[in-house]
Parts: C-alpha cells; sequence; structure tokens
C-alpha cells in the first residue's frame, strides 16, 4: 500500500447488519460486517456458501431483494454515505463509478434481449453514447474479454452462449463505463484455468492501467490469491479475520480461517457438539473449534490486532479477557 | 484405453455423435447469412455402469452440449447415443420422457433450470412423485427431508422459491431433485463450481457415495482437473467441439500429452500468495466457433505447430502409454517427436 498522505478508502462498510424477512420469521444474516476497499486496490470476501457475500454487495448498490432488510451501518462511496445519498444521485454512482459482476448470468442477462445491445444500454445511459459509438466499444470489450468473432456474436441470444461465455459478457458489462470500483462476485467460477488465467491478467491490467479497486468476492483460494491484496474472512454475518493476503492465506490464525483453507471447517457429529446449546452468545465458531477456551461460550472476542493491518477475533489472540481463567 | 474390470456393456455410449447449431437470429440471420456453430464434433465416450468420466475443457469448447446429447435433451445431427445398449438417438416424445428418469442431468446453471415459481419442496416432491407414483404423502415429504439432509440444506429451506437462495443452495437444490429419481447415469455438469471448499467436499463425497453404493455412474463436467481427480480415474480433454485426449486423470495430471492439455494444466493457479509466479497464459484469442481453424483446431495457439496441423485434421489415435489423442505429434517432456506416420492419420481437412 502507498505511504502518501492517507486517502479515504474508496469503499468503506461499516458495521453493516442485514436480515432476511421470511414469512413467518426474522433471519439477521450480516450482523456488522465492516470493511474497508482502499483506492486502488483489491480486497476479496472469503466465506462459506450461504453466507452473505452476495448480499452484502447487493446492499453495496442497494439492489437488496424485497425480503431483505439493511437495518443499520454505514456505506460510504468516497466518503458519502450511499444510504443517504439522494436516488438521482445513487443512480449516477451505480452502473457507472460502480460495476457490478453479477454471479449469475441469469440475473443481469435478459434473455429475450440480443446481449451486445444490453452492453451497450449501459453506454447510452450512462456515457450518453450514441448507439452507433456504443456498438462499436461494445464490440471491443467483447474481444477484450476473449469473445471470438464478437462482431457477430453482438447480436446472439443469451441462451446461444455457452455459460462461461455468458460470465465473460457480464465482465464486459461490467467494465462497459470504467468504473472506479468494481463488485466482482465469484468472477470466473464458471471458467477453465486457461480462460480464467486470461482474464485475470485482464483484470489484473485495469485494475492498475485504470488504478481500479475491486470487491471481490470468492471462495477461490487461487483466484483470491492471484488478485487480491488483503481479505476479510466472513463467519457468521462478521469478518472475523482481515489482513494481507500473504499473510492470512499462509498464516491463517482464526482457527476458522484454518479449517477453511484445509476444507473442513464443519467436522460433523462431534460429541462436544451435541453438548452445547444451539445458539450461545459465544463465538459462532465454538461448537467447531478445536481449541475452545472456557469464555469462548461467553461472549464475542473482540477484534484484536496483532501488527498493523492485520485483525482476528478470537481469544486465542491478545490479551486474556478478565474472567478467562476461572 | 483400460476399461474397467467389468464385462458389462457401458451404460452409455456415444458413438462420433456431432451437434451443430444454427445461430441465425432475426437479423443477422439476413446480414450475415445462416451460420452454423458446430459445437460437438464427432466426438465418441463411454461411460460404464458405476464408472466416473471426467469432461474438461475450454469455456464454450461444447461440454454441456455432450452432456445434454448423451442424456437426450438434444438431438445429435450425426452419429449415435447408446444408452444400457439400446440406440436413443431418434428417440422422442412420451418414451423418451419415461426413459428419463435412468439419466438425469444437474444443470451449470442452477438458477435458469429450477421454475422460479416452485418452492424448493415442491421442486423435489415433483422429481420424487414421478419416480415413485404411488408413495403417500407423508412418505414423499420423509424423502425430501432426507435429500435435503444429504445435500446439506436445513429443513428451513423447504418452503423457500429459488430466488431466495445463495447461488451454492441453488446448486444443491438441482442435485437433490437428479438424485430424487434413482438414476441410472448423472450428468453433473460444473456440480461445484459455485461452492466453497468444504460444501464442494461435501457434495463430491455425497456424489462418490452415490456412485458406490447405488452403483450410478457419471458424466463429471468440470472445468478445475483437481475436482475430477477427486471423481473420476478417466477424463477426457475437449476442444473446440473434440475430444483431443481421452486418458487417466493421474496420467493427465502428471503428463500431459495433447499441447492443448498442457496448456490447461499449466495454468492453474497456486493459492499460495508467496509462490506468486504469473499464471501461464495460452497465446492467442480463443477460436470462433462460427469459423474454426482449419486441419487441428489448435494450430493457430500451439507451440508446436507445423505445416501438417494447418491442413490435416489429426485424427483419434492410441499412444504407446494408451491414451487416445488427437494430434499428429507425439511429445516426450514437453519436446516435440517425430510426426506420426501421416498415412495413418491422413483425411484431408475440406
Ligand atoms: N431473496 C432472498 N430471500 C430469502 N433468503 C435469501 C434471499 N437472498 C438470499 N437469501 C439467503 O441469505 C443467505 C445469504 O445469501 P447470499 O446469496 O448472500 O450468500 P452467498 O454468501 O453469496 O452464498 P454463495 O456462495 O452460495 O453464493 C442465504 O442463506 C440465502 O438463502
Ligand atoms: N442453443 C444454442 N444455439 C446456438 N449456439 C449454441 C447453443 N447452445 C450452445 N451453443 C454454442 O455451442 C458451443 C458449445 O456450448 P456449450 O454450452 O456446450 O459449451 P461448454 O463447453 O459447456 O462451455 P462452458 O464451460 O462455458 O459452460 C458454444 O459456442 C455455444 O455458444
Ligand atoms: S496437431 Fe499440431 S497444432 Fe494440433 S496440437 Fe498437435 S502439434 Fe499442436
Ligand atoms: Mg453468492
Ligand atoms: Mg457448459
Amino acid at each position: 500500500m502507498s505511504h502518501s498522505a492517507p486517502q479515504p478508502p474508496i469503499l468503506s462498510i461499516r458495521d453493516l447488519h442485514v436480515s432476511i424477512h421470511g414469512r413467518t420469521d426474522a433471519r439477521p444474516i450480516l450482523k456488522g460486517l465492516s470493511v474497508d476497499i482502499p483506492r486502488g486496490s483489491t480486497v476479496a470476501l472469503l466465506g462459506e456458501s450461504g453466507s452473505g457475500k452476495t448480499l452484502a454487495a447487493y446492499a453495496v448498490l442497494n439492489v437488496l431483494p424485497r425480503v431483505a432488510r439493511l437495518d443499520s451501518g454505514q456505506i460510504l462511496f468516497n466518503g458519502a454515505d450511499l444510504r443517504t445519498m439522494p436516488p438521482a444521485g445513487l443512480n449516477r454512482v451505480r452502473g457507472n463509478r460502480i460495476g457490478m459482476v453479477y454471479q449469475e448470468p441469469s440475473t443481469s442477462l435478459n434473455p429475450l434481449l440480443r446481449v451486445g445491445d444490453q452492453i451497450s444500454e449501459t453506454l447510452t445511459t450512462h456515457k450518453g453514447l450514441s448507439h452507433r459509438n456504443a456498438r462499436e466499444q461494445v464490440i471491443s470489450l467483447m474481444e477484450l474479454v476473449g469473445i471470438p468473432d464478437a462482431r457477430r456474436r453482438y447480436s446472439q441470444l443469451p441462451h446461444q452462449f455457452s455459460g462461461g461465455v455468458k460470465q465473460r459478457l457480464v465482465i464486459a458489462m461490467a467494465l462497459a463505463c470504467h468504473p472506479e470500483l468494481l463488485l466482482a462476485d465469484e468472477p470466473t467460477s464458471a471458467l477453465d484455468s486457461t480462460v480464467q488465467a486470461q482474464i485475470l491478467d485482464l483484470l489484473s491490467r485495469l485494475i492498475t492501467d485504470l488504478r481500479m479497486s475491486v470487491f471481490l468476492i470468492s471462495h477461490d483460494l487461487g483466484v483470491i490469491a492471484a488478485l487480491a491484496d488483503r481479505v476479510a474472512v466472513l463467519l457468521d454475518g462478521m469478518v472475523v479475520e482481515d489482513g494481507a493476503v500473504r499473510d492470512v492465506l499462509e498464516e491463517p490464525a482464526h482457527p476458522y480461517t484454518r479449517a477453511l483453507l484445509s476444507g473442513k471447517p464443519r467436522p460433523s457429529g462431534t460429541a462436544v457438539e451435541e453438548s452445547l446449546p444451539a445458539s450461545s452468545p459465544g463465538c459462532p465458531f465454538l461448537r467447531n473449534c478445536p481449541h475452545r477456551l472456557p469464555v469462548c461460550s461467553r461472549a464475542m472476542p473482540d477484534p484484536f490486532i496483532p501488527k498493523e493491518g492485520r485483525m482476528v477475533r478470537c481469544f486465542l489472540f491478545g490479551e486474556p479477557p478478565g474472567d478467562a481463567h476461572e | 484405453m483400460n476399461d474397467p474390470s467389468t464385462s458389462l456393456p457401458p451404460i452409455v455410449e456415444a458413438v462420433e455423435v456431432s451437434k451443430s447449431f444454427s445461430t441465425a437470429t432475426g437479423l443477422s440471420a439476413r446480414v450475415g447469412g445462416r451460420k452454423f456453430v458446430q459445437a460437438v464434433d464427432r466426438c465418441s465416450l463411454r461411460v460404464f455402469p458405476g464408472q466416473s468420466v471426467g469432461l474438461i475443457g475450454e469455456s464454450g469448447c461444447g461440454k454441456s452440449t455432450l452432456g445434454r446429447l448423451l442424456i437426450r435433451l438434444e438431438t445429435p445431427t450425426a452419429g449415435d447415443i447408446l444408452f444400457d445398449g439400446r440406440n436413443i438417438t431418434r428417440w422422442r416424445g412420451t418414451r423418451l420422457r419415461r426413459f428419463r428418469r435412468h439419466m438425469q442431468m444437474i444443470f451449470q446453471d442452477a438458477a435458469s433450470s429450477l421454475n422460479p415459481r416452485n418452492t424448493v419442496e415442491s421442486a423435489i416432491a415433483e422429481a420424487v412423485c414421478a419416480h415413485r407414483p404411488e408413495l403417500e404423502r407423508p412418505r414423499v415429504l420423509g424423502h425430501i427431508t432426507a435429500l435435503l439432509d444429504m445435500v446439506g440444506l436445513p429443513l428451513a429451506t423447504l418452503d423457500r422459491l429459488p430466488g431466495e437462495l445463495s447461488a451454492g443452495e441453488k446448486q444443491r437444490v438441482s442435485i437433490a431433485r437428479a438424485l430424487a429419481v434413482e438414476p441410472r447415469f448423472i450428468v453433473a455438469d460444473e456440480p461445484v463450481s459455485s461452492l466453497d471448499r468444504s460444501s464442494e467436499e461435501q457434495i463430491l463425497s455425497l456424489l462418490a457415495t452415490v456412485q458406490r453404493e447405488l452403483n450410478v455412474a457419471f458424466l463429471f463436467i468440470a472445468h478445475d482437473v483437481e475436482t475430477v481427480r477427486r471423481m473420476c480415474s478417466l477424463v477426457a480433454v475437449m476442444y473446440l467441439g473434440r475430444i483431443v485426449e481421452w486418458a487417466d486423470t493421474q496420467q493427465l495430471i502428471a503428463t500431459p500429452a495433447h499441447p492443448y492439455s498442457r496448456a490447461l494444466m499449466m495454468s492453474r493457479l497456486s493459492t499460495r500468495p508467496s509462490q506468486k509466479t504469473r499464471p501461464f497464459l495460452l497465446q492467442g484469442d480463443p477460436p470462433s466457433p462460427l469459423e474454426p481453424p482449419s486441419g487441428c483446431h489448435f494450430h493457430p495457439r500451439c507451440p508446436h505447430a507445423d505445416i501438417q496441423c494447418r491442413k490435416i485434421v489429426p485424427l483419434p489415435r492410441t499412444t504407446a502409454d494408451g491414451r487416445i489423442i488427437r494430434c499428429h505429434f507425439d511429445f516426450v517432456d514437453g519436446q516435440r517427436m517425430a510426426p506420426v506416420e501421416v498415412s495413418d492419420i491422413l483425411e484431408l481437412d475440406s
């Protein structure tokens, strides 16, 4: 990271609470998520399937599904709170200064419209380009993300593309307006390794050339290692560890991160698990943690900063709390 | 190729199947003329009962289409599909629909394969009831619950709509649905691509159990050879509609024979940031499926391409170590050897 005067992060998510309101119950999903994305850097959010990664990105864009409620928290874009921004300003930011690569191409591609027109629409609305100019730009964007024969495929419908090519179309759509911030939700999860390497190479060039900042959502450690500068680990709606990618992936501190990297966060059916109450106020990893202390079931550990730029929330680290030993 | 030690006939077999799509849509049809995408080009493949075969290759090379052909969700433009010895290439209508309970697909795009207005419960119930119409309601529900449990979804998922699930949760619902009919053959199209490591682990071991205990055969489509390694002893590598290598999975990983397979293996990412070597970049653009290169489809990007590669389509041939590859050359430690006898493989590209 640079050593010049501190700039505000391009995106700062602070203490975000999001819950899902079902027909009968409300389920908290994000319970105080905080992540900063310094300008020009790539920060990854790593978490299990269903942990709320996509909802976090939707909250930033203010496109949460109807049943989801943003209960509290701040979302600062260049220091300005997107939640209190008037709709007109928000629309200008969204799609123009913030681009999103959606995880499921079907959520962003209309099956009935020609793919090229769908991408060029963002250019005509946000950049005021003529249809003709937009079309040419879209064709070169499609080529940029490695879609051969772009001119001809401009007029095809989404179902005529393979899964991986659709994902590249979605990337092209997100990049169309040269956003300052890219929210990339599993951007390469449908791609084979040769195309993935090309897309990652393209993204890292854009990150450098355009000083683009990226909020990367991924479960793929290889992608995170290749692209991200920092990584935040999401567990039970909160970040339990974050730091430089190198530190976190090579020397994970939190037992959950360690388990996640080894692919086994949930050993099933252990005897301890049975003996613990279903919902306890303590650490969310308690039931599966091999290093559990007595204090772990009583409170959520506070963030501990072992060194600058690294954070971990676990009682194994930092000052033992007053009542750790009983 | 060493087939499994069984005298049983293959459960499913593709014999030189091809599939082309017309790309005509409205205006482009008039401007550019009618164009065809040769999505699958004379591919042959066999899967034996209880066996699991991997299929990997470049995005857009025709993996899903080949999978759909095998279970007759598409009709081939040439070649034959045999299921359990029966030629089902031209089957249609009710007969095919009834037969479908033997062969299922776990779709790559779970989101669009689930009806957005059907709850998880009714999506799975539909499959269970189609398969066992005699079951009474409580038993059906019992079945559904067991399936959900197998794929690691909480019971609360039952009355949710697909739109109310995360990507990985949808993927698991579609796995539960495919398993519901107890098929004999499953095309699993990228079944774990949107799952984190631990969920992936869980699903792969579930599929491995199903394969072992219920003797279900799998065509396992993936873009990551690691997941294939877990499930399959044999793997086919596809490039632009053609199967270019067919080998033992360990063998392929250790010493890929076809130049494209080698590129595919070399471009895998390391998960250790300190070993952040720049991933290998395959040169050149992916080819256009509308105008595939002449001769060997890989020649414009192949570091070993020679004159015959541009002119002559390499036909499948068996190598000394028992794989089938489509390349004019043999390689030792990445070095090209003398060309294979051309008269053996001659077939002029028209
Ligand atoms: N529209 C919705 N209605 C009800 N529940 C929802 C809705 N969208 C998401 N959820 C639930 O919220 C939780 C978080 O979902 P989200 O899509 O953010 O997960 P994710 O971390 O992106 O997972 P994945 O890696 O599988 O994509 C999940 O349990 C999901 O079922
Ligand atoms: N209905 C269709 N109409 C026209 N072209 C199609 C159709 N379906 C597939 N194609 C084309 O056929 C080719 C093979 O597609 P397929 O979906 O089988 O690829 P794939 O190997 O599964 O790719 P991916 O890994 O990206 O999913 C692609 O070029 C695709 O654009
Ligand atoms: S046939 Fe020629 S171009 Fe094709 S893979 Fe072999 S060496 Fe390369
Ligand atoms: Mg998601
Ligand atoms: Mg596919």
